[in-house]
């Protein structure tokens, strides 16, 4: 909600704003919601005046269309693909993670969440050579772990400069997350860090562990949070064309496992994959939602010294 | 055109609304072929970020794909995939896309758009998707006063109004299904519903969350299931019907 004040417009002095506020008109939407006409005749300021502030206000705080065909155009240039480490994986993504989605891993402890991230990872750094953000907001990130995969599976183990293509961010709470996607935002649109202009992939794990202390209680804040959060993650993968990953705790309802965090959530990822155990260091993912693939498609992974690769 | 609006909850919403986009923009006919299109403008809202521009190409070109090689009927010309190119990209200048961020902002854009709107006599739809994007955060911001809460959206469904009406829109909303009715009023309906007919009223269980303006101002809602099947039940007609989801869109059955 935004005040009504001078300086917004050459038209809107001081005396305007002050007739305007006597007559009950405070906000731009006070303002941009009345009949002008009869604003005018009730206040005796200029029609003229009036709809000349009314288009500056529009002008500033709407957003503006793009025609289809520009948008197909912007889009076709600034996809990408990000493939993962396993074959198996790219197909039922239809080639990996499509940057402008968000992509959510959900799955029980244990079950490789984790493991994949830092695959994830790994690949982007050295298959795309892009660069890659890692939220990491349950202890989770094992830098070591991070080495090995990239030492066995991409000989960039001994490689210094490897570091250099991720930055780990760690919060423990929503207010903090949402304060550092802001940050990365500032970051990607100030153009100062080179980091930024090569980051491809932001990485949260897990995102249930911020969220699971706001619900319950009252909902409303819970709620309002969680939508908060999840237009930040849209907006950054949209306008910035970047990939975001989360990962997310399952729960069992009706037999069915399901990803945790409630209907405000559900609506959220683009694509969303549940990842199960089938024993020892076998794992199974179905693909559960997605806009582009059909779902119910399953892909088996294993996981080794070089992450997660193709079984056999 | 009469004015219309309907609302979309549930499971997969973001599918249905792409065959509908392509049937507004398509022209009736080319080369020869009836594409049976609107050959009309959309201005399509999207507050979920949710719209996929590449899904909806490919749903187009397999439409125009599937009549050309339905349809045979000129056999000298043959139409070329590049021929296709060209007539979608033409298609794609009659959608208009906005996002928006917040209820303040697709207020004033709402505004702002009555000029766009005036200009181009060509645009028949608004489509929006989600109507109940901000729904969450106008309430945490209103404070304790349902009053405060409910502004922008009141105002939000009088400008939608005005522009329905002055310009003889068809207004298309989709909402998340967010409430369900409470148990209690569930069960005495369900009491002695034991003939299906009676079954089917349960479908329409949604429970009106937004303010009380727009709930007056939707005319068809149209609630979409997923349990073994996919399934759709609109309350004005009392139908329901079964559909499937593939790469060609909706397939109803």
């Amino acid at each position: 909600m935004s005040v009504l004040r001078c300086g917004i417009c050459s038209a809107l002095t001081d005396d305007v704003v002050a007739t305007l506020k006597d007559n009950g008109i405070r906000s731009v939407v006070d303002l941009i919601t009345q009949n002008l006409e009869d604003l005018s005749q009730k206040t005796k300021l200029s029609y003229k005046d009036l709809v000349a502030i009314v288009n500056v206000l529009l002008a500033q705080y709407s957003t503006f269309p793009v025609t289809g065909e520009a948008l197909y155009n912007t889009v076709l240039t600034s996809t990408s693909i990000l493939p993962t480490a396993c074959q198996g994986f790219d197909q039922i993504l239809d080639g990996g993670l499509y940057t402008g989605e968000v992509a959510e891993i959900a799955g029980e402890i244990a079950s490789g969440k984790t493991q994949i991230c830092l695959s994830m990872t790994a690949s982007v750094i050295c298959h795309s050579k892009q660069n890659v953000m890692f939220v990491d907001t349950s202890g989770g990130f094992c830098a070591e772990r991070l080495e090995e995969i990239l030492h066995t599976k991409y000989q960039q183990g001994d490689n210094p400069d490897v570091f250099s293509h991720i930055r780990c961010i760690q919060t423990y709470d929503i207010y903090s997350l949402l304060s550092e996607l802001q940050q990365i935002k500032v970051n990607i649109t100030q153009q100062s860090d080179p980091f930024y202009a090569c980051l491809k992939l932001i990485i949260i794990d897990n995102v249930a562990s911020v969220i699971y202390p706001i619900l319950g209680g009252n909902q409303l804040d819970g709620h309002g949070l969680i939508t908060q959060l999840s237009q930040l993650l849209k907006l950054l993968a949209v306008d910035y064309s970047l990939s975001v990953l989360v990962s997310n705790n399952v729960v069992v309802s009706d037999g069915e496992k399901k990803a945790s965090l409630g209907k405000v959530w559900s609506h959220v990822p683009h694509t969303r994959v549940l990842v199960s155990s089938m024993g020892d260091q076998q794992r199974q993912l179905i693909l559960v939602k997605s806009s582009r693939s059909k779902t119910g498609q399953t892909a088996n992974f294993i996981i080794c010294e070089k992450g997660c690769v193709d079984p056999g | 055109m009469c004015m219309n609006c309907m609302v979309l909850k549930g499971q997969e919403r973001p599918s249905c609304y792409y065959p509908i986009v392509t049937s507004i923009i398509l022209p009736k006919d080319w080369n020869g072929y009836n594409l049976n299109g609107a050959n009309a403008g959309v201005i399509f809202i999207d507050t979920d970020y949710k719209f996929q521009i590449l899904r909806l190409v490919n749903i187009m070109e397999k439409r125009i794909m599937g009549k050309t090689e339905h349809d045979k009927l000129d056999t000298s010309k043959k139409t070329s995939s590049n021929d296709i190119e060209v007539l979608v990209k033409e298609c794609l200048k009659k959608i208009m896309i906005v996002r928006c961020t917040s209820s303040f902002q697709l207020l004033v854009t709402l505004h702002s758009l009555e000029s766009t709107i005036s200009n181009n006599p060509d645009i028949a739809v608004i489509m929006i998707d989600s109507i109940s994007a901000f729904y969450w955060i106008d309430r945490c911001n209103g404070g304790e006063n349902i009053g405060a809460q409910e502004t922008n959206m009141k105002h939000i469904v009088q400008q939608l109004s005005k522009l329905v009406k002055n310009y003889n829109l068809v207004l298309f909303a989709t909402k998340a299904l967010n409430f369900k009715k409470t148990n209690k009023e569930n069960e005495s309906k369900g009491d002695n519903c034991a003939s299906p007919s009676e079954k089917k009223v349960l479908k329409d269980n949604h429970a009106e969350f937004l303010c009380k303006s727009w709930y007056k101002f939707v005319k068809h809602r149209l609630i979409f299931h997923k349990e073994k099947s996919f399934s759709v039940y609109c309350n004005s007609l009392k139908v329901d019907i079964q559909f499937t989801i593939n790469e060609g869109g909706i397939c109803f059955k």
